[in-house]
């Protein structure tokens, strides 16, 4: 039986639909992601879980007790917000005693718990500061411990991220990757982010315009984008127009191996997986003049122009010279990294 | 260094109280001056026959000082004062609160509805009570006589529950706006917060909200405490002349007995109290809540 399951959870404000008949099942420690633009639906989803809003269909099942209606209060989840909506007016210990308290668990107990949080977290040389004299960095540790002091069934974390510069961020998922599963608390995290979302779950929900597009792992979903939109919002990617006939998809004129149905079709192509080829390559390649070279430091990110549009390819900086703009390039790829689509179902 | 930069020196640093002048001129014209005329008013001697008489002398200060009638005026002040501001806050945290929550066209509807009695006269507004409750003919009180529920009108008149009532109607406004701006300071994920970690709503309220909306309280009772310590109005109207407040006394021996010297040193010490009570309560609640002032 699921450890959390979510059936048909849908929620509309007045008509508009903010999340539509989704269905999830998490089993118990999991670290799930629930990716999406802004407006996708997530963030609502997360706030059905833990009971900010109430759902207007579906059912919350939490270890097969029905939680829909009941208050936040007692569901006994962690939240840590994108604000981090810390108490201001009370130090780093009496934020994080505050649901320890509220639990009624004695003040020894409480204190030996509080200390042991912000142990784990980092923090315990901060115990007596007010959050307005932290770091945003320092805050969502804070955040993060008042969250997980009450032994929470599911920690829900709300783009706790967005507010941290790149290098801080990058060190806060280590560092919130390390924590989860030494803890082994069931998560689920809200995020804009795909490498975010990427470098810290076990399985990604991609969500789109308050529906489910695809749940798998995050090395699946990027490799099998089961639809266009994942292809798009997980990485970058080359949509190619293509058509398959005997046994080959035909792609500017080009021939590589495939075995799908007869028709036009469309293929997804990560950038990365595109190579230039050597003047005497033998397999296909596709010709084109390289327009925009753009060096990113640990990678070179080039725009190709084709004869079937432009095209994307990302390579990694292994100190050789790349081609300059303006110069003659032939692309190759190996069949087995494009995904093919009928052009209908593709939209 | 040569002449016209010593020059430039010179206006650089004499710039900001050139600048400042012509305010603190307007505010020792209209403030400081009358106040101390008022102050010096406080020490000339007054007969019935001679008038003001320009001299040097405490027997007024021995006066309020010494009478029980006017210890007794004092104190009723501050007690009304004290009770206007506690109704206030009671009336007008909770209204604040709730004004806060409203969705977006009715929020905007009710705080008319609340700051409404400010664009209407205070002189209207307690006439209207006095038309409710004013004795025997009395609209709430004939209709209540008349329906039997009570035989005697309801004593507000000359009261000093009548005094407080009208004053508190008068001033809650107040009390809501300076609550509702503290108000919308708060991140409402902090009450989200706490309501996940088990907190009661009546919890989040003591716990979180209070403290934080600290600053606002302590600014509404300021301003309400100081406004009914020293309304005119309101106490001429409902107290009248036989339950007099500090201020329709000093008003009294201004233009009925025309003893202006002992009026003046009713209005100091007036302002002495008022301005000792809020410094004191200041540092009360700043101590108290120390983190929500930052």
């Amino acid at each position: 039986m699921a450890f959390l399951a979510l059936e048909d959870l849908s929620k509309s404000y007045d008509g508009a639909v903010a999340v539509r008949a989704l269905s999830l099942e998490v089993t118990q420690g999991e670290f799930i992601a629930l990716l999406g633009p802004s407006g996708c639906g997530k963030t609502t989803t997360l706030q059905m879980i833990a009971g900010f809003v109430e759902p207007t269909g579906g059912r919350i099942l939490l270890e097969g007790r029905d939680i829909t209606s009941m208050k936040p209060a007692q569901r006994g989840l962690g939240v840590v917000f994108q604000s981090y909506a810390l108490f201001p007016h009370m130090t780093t210990t009496e934020n994080v005693s505050f649901g320890l308290e509220m639990k009624g668990v004695e003040k020894s107990e409480r204190a030996k718990r509080v200390a042991e949080a912000l142990d784990l977290v980092g923090l315990s040389a901060l115990a007596d500061r007010y959050p307005r004299r932290m770091s945003g960095g320092q805050q969502q540790r804070v955040a993060l411990a008042r969250a997980l002091v009450v032994r929470p069934r599911i920690l829900l974390l709300d783009e706790p991220l967005s507010n941290l510069d790149a290098k801080l961020r990058e060190e806060m998922q280590m560092e919130l990757r390390q924590i989860q599963r030494s803890l082994g608390t069931t998560t689920i995290l809200v995020t804009h982010d795909q490498s975010e979302a990427m470098a810290l779950a076990d399985r990604i929900v991609v969500m789109n315009k308050g529906a489910v597009e695809q749940i798998g792992p995050p090395h699946e979903t990027y490799e099998w984008p089961a639809t266009p939109f994942v292809a798009d919002f997980l990485g970058k990617t080359n949509l190619l127009d293509g058509v398959v006939e005997d046994g080959c998809v035909v792609i500017g004129g080009q021939r590589w191996t495939a075995s799908a149905v007869a028709g036009p079709v469309k293929a997804t192509l990560r950038p990365e997986k595109i190579a230039f080829a050597p003047t005497d390559f033998p397999g296909p390649s596709l010709p084109g003049v390289l327009r925009t070279r753009i060096f990113q430091g640990d990678n070179w990110l080039f725009q190709i122009e084709t004869s079937i549009g432009r095209i994307t390819v990302i390579r990694q900086n292994a100190g050789e010279a790349p081609p300059g703009e303006g110069d003659a390039v032939r692309l190759a790829w190996s069949a087995e990294d494009m995904r093919l689509r009928s052009a209908e179902s593709a939209r | 260094m040569n002449a016209s930069a010593t020059r430039m020196s010179l206006w650089r640093r004499r710039a900001p109280y050139l600048l400042l002048s012509p305010g603190l001129l307007l505010f020792g014209a209209i403030v400081l001056i009358p106040l101390l005329m008022t102050l010096l008013l406080s020490f000339h001697d007054w007969g019935q026959y001679k008038g003001i008489d320009p001299v040097f002398i405490l027997k007024n200060w021995e006066e309020v000082f010494s009478d029980s009638y006017y210890h007794e005026m004092f104190l009723r002040t501050l007690r009304i004062a004290a009770q206007v501001t506690i109704l206030s806050i009671l009336l007008g945290a909770p209204e604040a609160y709730i004004l806060n929550r409203m969705r977006a066209p009715w929020r905007a509807v009710f705080l008319l509805v609340v700051l409404g009695p400010l664009l209407i006269s205070v002189v209207a507004r307690t006439l209207g009570w006095a038309l409710l409750f004013g004795g025997a003919s009395g609209v709430v009180n004939k209709a209540l006589m008349s329906l039997g529920v009570i035989d005697q009108p309801i004593p507000f008149m000359f009261t000093e529950t009548g005094v407080v009532i009208a004053l508190a109607h008068v001033l809650t406004p107040y009390m809501v706006l300076s609550v509702w701006a503290a108000l919308q300071r708060l991140d409402p994920q902090v009450e989200s917060a706490a309501a996940s970690l088990g907190a009661s709503q009546a919890t989040i309220i003591r716990r979180i909200v209070l403290p934080q909306i600290a600053p606002g309280l302590l600014g509404g009772a300021v301003i309400v405490f100081a406004l009914a310590a020293s309304a005119f109005a309101t106490p001429s109207i409902i107290g009248g002349r036989r339950l007099k407040m500090a201020s329709t006394l000093a008003y009294d021996e201004f233009l009925n007995t025309l003893n202006w010297p002992l009026g003046a040193a009713i209005a100091v010490t007036l302002l002495v109290v008022l301005a000792l009570t809020i410094i004191l309560a200041n540092r009360l609640v700043e101590r108290r809540y120390a983190e929500a002032f930052r």
